[in-house]
């Protein structure tokens, strides 16, 4: 599997390049780019099954909405989350189109890019390749595969993302001196940390303590950052609503440019597995209202705006929205609060989950027997009760260890999608 | 025919070797090749080259070949190989290549180079080069280096291209570090740097340094680059790539790269504007980083490159940095060159907070609906509970089982079958629960009224984890009688307190039915030592033979109030290391064990003495829980139910828990007990040697969860004027001066308690007065001194100064405690 074409000027491209141009603070731009790419190459947990074993790492998805240009990657434990904006006032362009690639940061991009310093010129021309040119010469890097569970990450952390708030914000100094002070391991199924900030910063606390606004679980996660700190004017901390799940969201203000990092509820869980957006991919599927919303996306950002254009809903926007975002097709840009169009491979990705697969099967095996308040599944030789009202409970082993941490189980996906085909 | 393993073993010349291969018939070769593989099985065999050639000439397929020669060495006589491959088909040949050069058994690399020069032109891969480096280094012994430069330049084709992509493949580079104190590739390629190839190396190790590898890729060329010394004008030509070798995250890397780029400072060789672009080091943690660049700066002061204040602006990067030292170099030299940049402590009216009342918790809530009852019965089956949720499933447990439809009983049922092999940990406390349910029928045997242990006394109750075990088996076992009361322990709020009136309502309830020792016990734990007076006035509770145990309960725990005493003591091991290390402290040569040295009376072993009747702490005699924690990760259940069970009786908690904490702190692979930290700061009742103990131990942690339970169980304490200041110094210490704690790790989480206490944070202040006498020796002793220093000057305190600090505070600030001391408001 591969990103598409593009999207140029409104017309679908086979070979696209849509930016061509120097990036300004070039030494910032380099080492972010770098940073993104680490992460695409670092291992933060290695499950004990898979020790021998070595999941190929991929690396970073090009895009460009004509303003912003993006640089997005997930770690291949698939539990870190990293994307690099450069705003308009980074780029220097000779063209800036909307479109999308993946390409593979290998050896002499990263030579190239580590060898800026000062005020070195960078030049980068993006398309189906992505080539970068400094002092010291060129690096081509072609389009590889964009491995499938980037595609549930990126629908993973594109609705996580968007359902978080900003809890504080930190200077540089006070920034650098967290990150110095967080440890370098952690139990990677231990449990979460908190955040709480204090009169100079931020400490690390246990996650249940009163004052903590973000839970964070592997903490040592966010050393990564330590690199690009120098360049930082802020950082900002974001997590859920309810601050009842660890996902947190760490933001560095750069020089006309956002670094953001989203870190899943521990080292041991990727957001490929998360399964939050199953119940927005169950979710009736209007191709065309899909294609309008996305056609409006490229020059309308919010769901406000979008709404206006096409004369919709703003609940029927953000459902639609939120249907793309599940499954890969738009990130959300806290730095600007705004939605961003990815060109992806897979138009319905309910193929790549597993547990909305299974539920379909239960759902066409007529398994599901429907209540008041729910329903029975059969499933193998097991019956589960599912409570799907008030009260969203199931007595299968999955909801038994997660409850709904993790998403919905494919008894109670299979109970909505029943309910579903009878209305 | 001759078999031509022995003909080689002869020494038979090329031409006979060739004629033979061009003369054996099939069936010949088929022998040969039996008799080739039975010889590769002896080890001896692999270093004679009479078999490597002979599997070579005699193998008809690639397998058959590989499968002989795979762990051969080198057999020499290149013509003769060269001669052999010729003579197979060019299939063939890239066939073998293409095994060989996926083979990850063996080396064969001498093969792969054979083809590759009788015509095979494809690529190889990373493996190509594992095999070159794992190959001849073996093969020549000591004497490696020189013998690879020979193999290399016998072979110039290797020369031209593999010798460079040995150090310029991430993933291969690393291996360039030898093995056993050997380094032969790096002395090879050291030989060769010292003819024409040295810019081209010069070149390709540069660029590996500047790339972005991981630093076990790096540190192999870094080794090189120090071997190879690069006169001036090499490192002048390559400046820039120096300039951006200081921005690398490999601080070996920095380092070497500013001692470089001060050399050639000091031989005017590097201008001003490429100094001032070099920013990085002095943002990073590291300290060497640092230091190597705080030196350049000072150089180029020193011989006035570059604008003073300009290069002043640039080392004020380092005013925040983590290590007191480089921020005083830094500040020294930004307050002489750029003193518009010192940032000038701007006094801070100095502030004092009152502790704040304990905020009021929030009531038990009971499950409502039997669905709910059922989830939580079979989440507990899967997963790890919280202890307040564990409780609730106890009282429900009673309340729904007899009204489960058939339709939950089979959830459940399906739930306990699941778990009754291989689970993840172990739920046994909730199997009782599962199974009681599964069992229960409205044909109950009737039982009277009365207290009900005596079924389980064989069961010796030992620690509270058995006291939880306890509460689940009794609760399973009076589901299979009627008329017994349950629930006289569950708690009224979430901390585990229960009110003098729930007690009430609850004895009044349980009048003529049976009870069961074990929630007695329990309740008189939770009930406030306030509410004793009034519990045991007559009438209080309803008259019956539980009422009666509850108060003799709440004697008990009246009267099993320690008086804990600190002694050291010479243990065997300590005995061992003292013979070992006679220059050891005293302290340090003994073990603290924390001794009762009130007159409580002994009690038979049960519930409740199980969790108050501890004698002896920290010692050589561990509790079940604590090795059961030392060696196994506790359950959060059983964690939380400790403080929940023990809500206001911090002392006997904390007997639970020192020896687990201790433990710790003689082993750093002890597993992380946070949450039993963090019981040390909530609950209610007196505080004293045990659980300061205890908060005191937890500081020289080293698992970060752990450290930030200290600090948050430290911080609650204060919060509500709880902690006692004094005692904790004394405590910490005992800890540092005589356990041998690592003080940094003490300082940080003490610093970090102040620092989140703020106003409140007066008992911190006095925890340090009392370390004061110790830190003057104390090699970390610096860090305390400068806590103190912040924290009494937000708190507007004045601190005495024992007489050796003191003596500092006249003096000249050269070292970090004086500089500390200097900053200490004194009385």
């Amino acid at each position: 599997m591969a990103t598409p074409g593009g999207n140029v000027t409104g017309q679908a491209v086979e070979h696209p390049f849509f930016f061509d141009g120097f990036l300004q603070h070039p030494e910032q731009a380099a080492q972010a780019m770098l940073l993104v790419s680490r992460v695409a190459r670092t291992r933060f947990f290695t499950p004990m099954s898979m020790v021998a074993a070595r999941i190929r790492a991929a690396d970073p998805v090009v895009s460009c909405d004509g303003q912003n240009l993006r640089f997005e990657s997930f770690s291949p434990c698939c539990g870190v989350y990293a994307r690099l904006d450069l705003r308009p006032g980074s780029l220097d362009t000779a063209v800036a189109l909307p479109g999308t690639t993946n390409v593979d940061f290998t050896d002499g991009m990263r030579g190239i890019l580590a060898g800026i310093g000062g005020t070195d010129p960078l030049h980068l021309n993006v398309g189906e390749a992505v080539t970068a040119t400094s002092l010291a010469g060129t690096a081509v890097e072609e389009k590889v595969p964009l491995p499938d569970r980037w595609i549930k990450g990126f629908a993973e952390a594109q609705l996580s993302g968007s359902r978080v708030a900003e809890r504080l914000a930190v200077t540089p100094a006070a920034a650098r001196q967290f990150v110095r002070s967080l440890p370098a391991t952690s139990a990677p199924n231990g449990p979460s940390f908190g955040v709480a900030p204090t009169a100079t910063g931020l400490r690390l606390t246990s996650a249940t303590t009163p004052g903590s606004v973000v839970r964070l679980g592997g903490p040592e996660r966010l050393r990564i950052l330590e690199p690009l700190l120098r360049f930082a004017t802020a950082l900002r901390v974001s997590g859920p609503a309810g601050g009842d799940t660890a996902m947190s969201q760490w933001q560095l203000d750069l020089a006309d440019a956002h670094l953001t990092l989203a870190l899943s509820p521990t080292p041991s869980r990727g957001f490929s597995g998360e399964g939050k957006a199953l119940d927005a991919l169950a979710g009736e599927t209007d191709e065309e209202e899909g294609d309008a919303v996305l056609a409006s996306l490229s020059t309308n950002t919010t769901p406000t705006a979008i709404a206006a254009d096409l004369g919709y809903a703003i609940e029927q926007v953000i459902a639609v929205l939120d249907r793309l975002g599940a499954a890969g097709l738009i990130g959300y840009d806290a730095g600007i609060g705004e939605y961003f169009h990815r060109e992806l491979p897979l138009r319905p990705s309910q193929k790549l989950q597993p547990r909305l697969a299974g539920a379909h099967r239960l759902v066409a095996k007529g398994a599901v027997t429907l209540g008041d308040q729910g329903g029975e599944v059969a499933s193998g030789s097991s019956v589960y009760q599912v409570r799907d009202g008030d009260v969203i409970s199931c007595t299968c082993p999955w909801f038994a260890q997660y409850r709904l941490e993790r998403g919905p189980c494919k008894h109670l996906l299979a109970v909505r999608l029943a309910k579903k085909s009878l209305q | 025919m001759t078999s031509l393993l022995e003909l080689l073993r002869a020494g038979a010349s090329d031409e006979r070797v060739l004629a033979w291969e061009a003369d054996a018939a099939a069936a010949v070769r088929a022998s040969e090749v039996d008799v080739l593989k039975d010889s590769r099985v002896h080890f001896n065999q692999r270093a004679d080259p009479a078999v490597a050639l002979a599997g070579l000439t005699a193998g008809r397929t690639e397998t058959e070949v590989l499968e002989i020669v795979r762990w051969c060495s080198d057999p020499g006589r290149r013509d003769l190989v060269d001669a052999i491959v010729a003579r197979r088909t060019q299939q063939w040949r890239e066939r073998l290549f293409k095994a060989a050069t996926t083979d990850r058994f063996g080396s064969g690399w001498w093969l792969i180079r054979a083809l590759m020069r009788v015509g095979v032109k494809n690529k190889p891969g990373d493996l190509y080069l594992f095999k070159l480096m794992a190959g001849p280094p073996q093969e020549h012994g000591a004497e490696a280096g020189r013998r690879i430069v020979e193999f290399l330049l016998n072979d110039p084709g290797l020369l031209d291209d593999e010798i460079f992509q040995l150090m310029s493949t991430e993933g291969v580079t690393r291996n360039l570090s030898g093995w056993q104190g050997r380094t032969p590739w790096l002395d090879a390629i050291e030989q060769l740097a010292g003819g024409d190839l040295r810019d081209r190396i010069l070149d390709t190790v540069w660029s590996g340094l500047v790339s972005d590898w991981q630093p076990v890729d790096q540190r192999p060329l870094l080794q090189l680059v120090k071997r190879l010394t690069p006169s001036e004008d090499e490192r002048f030509a390559r400046l820039s790539g120096l300039l951006r070798m200081t921005s690398s995250d490999n601080a070996p890397i920095v380092v070497w790269a500013l001692k470089q780029l001060t050399d050639l400072l000091g031989a005017n060789r590097l201008d001003a504007d490429a100094l001032l672009a070099i920013r990085a080091p002095l943002t990073m943690r590291d300290k060497g980083t640092a230091t190597a660049h705080l030196a350049l700066l000072e150089k180029a002061l020193r011989t006035q490159v570059g604008d003073p204040s300009a290069i002043a602006q640039t080392a004020a990067l380092a005013l925040d940095h983590p290590h007191e030292v480089i921020r005083t170099r830094a500040a020294k030299l930004v307050a002489k060159h750029a003193p518009d940049r010192v940032v000038i402590e701007t006094p801070v009216a100095p502030m004092v907070g009152k502790p704040l009342l304990r905020p009021q918790i929030a009531a038990f809530s009971p499950i409502i609906a039997a669905a709910d009852f059922v989830d939580l019965l079979i989440a507990s089956l899967a997963q790890d509970l919280s202890g307040i949720e564990v409780e609730q499933l106890l009282e429900a447990t009673p309340r729904f089982a007899f009204h489960l439809d058939a339709k939950a009983r089979r959830s459940i049922a399906q739930a306990r079958a699941r778990h009754a092999r291989g689970a993840r940990y172990s739920s046994s406390e909730t199997w009782h629960l599962a199974d009681a349910i599964a069992a229960v029928d409205a044909a109950r045997p009737t039982v009277g009224a009365g207290v009900f242990s005596a079924d389980f006394r064989s069961f010796d109750v030992m620690n509270y984890a058995q006291v939880l075990e306890q509460r689940f088996i009794h609760l399973a076992w009076a589901m299979t009688r009627a008329n017994v009361y349950t629930g006289l322990a569950t708690p009224s709020r979430t901390d585990g307190t229960i009110a003098l009136t729930d007690l009430q309502a609850r004895f009044a309830a349980a009048t003529g039915l049976g009870t069961l020792r074990v929630e007695i016990a329990t309740a008189a734990m939770r009930l406030d030592p306030g509410d004793y007076d009034a519990a045991e006035a007559p009438g209080a509770l309803s008259e019956s033979e539980a009422s009666r145990a509850f108060v003799r309960d709440v004697r008990r725990i009246r009267e099993h109030q320690p008086d804990w005493t600190l002694n050291r003591f010479l243990g065997v091991q300590e005995r061992i290391l003292s013979e070992l290390d006679p220059a050891a402290p005293a302290g340090r040569r003994t073990r603290a064990v924390i001794e009762d040295t009130s007159d409580r009376p002994t009690s038979e072993p049960d519930v409740l003495a199980a969790l108050l009747d501890r004698r002896e702490l920290a010692g050589t005699r561990r509790s079940a829980i604590e090795s059961r924690v030392v060696w196994r990760k506790p359950m959060r259940a059983q964690t939380e139910l400790l403080s929940l069970t023990l809500p206001h009786h911090r002392e006997h908690y904390a007997s639970h828990v020192l020896g687990v904490i201790r433990a710790g702190l003689v082993n750093d692979d002890c597993d992380p007990v946070a949450p039993l930290i963090l019981g040390l700061g909530t609950g209610h009742g007196r505080t004293g040697l045990a659980s300061t103990f205890a908060l005191a131990s937890a500081t020289a942690l080293r698992h970060a969860e752990d450290r930030a339970a200290v600090v948050d169980a430290l911080v609650e304490r204060a919060t509500y004027g709880e902690l006692d200041g004094p005692a904790l110094g004394r405590a910490l210490r005992e800890l540092i001066e005589n356990d041998g704690a690592i003080a940094r790790r003490v300082a940080a989480a003490i610093a970090e308690a102040g620092n989140a206490l703020g106003p409140l944070s007066g008992p911190v202040v006095d925890a340090l007065i009392e370390l004061l006498p110790l830190l003057r020796p104390l090699r970390d002793g610096h860090a305390f001194v400068a806590i103190l220093a912040d924290l009494s000057r937000g708190l507007g305190r004045t601190i005495d100064l024992p007489e050796d600090l003191a003596e500092l505070n006249g003096k000249r600030a050269s070292t970090a405690l004086a500089r500390a001391v200097h900053r200490v408001p004194v009385r």
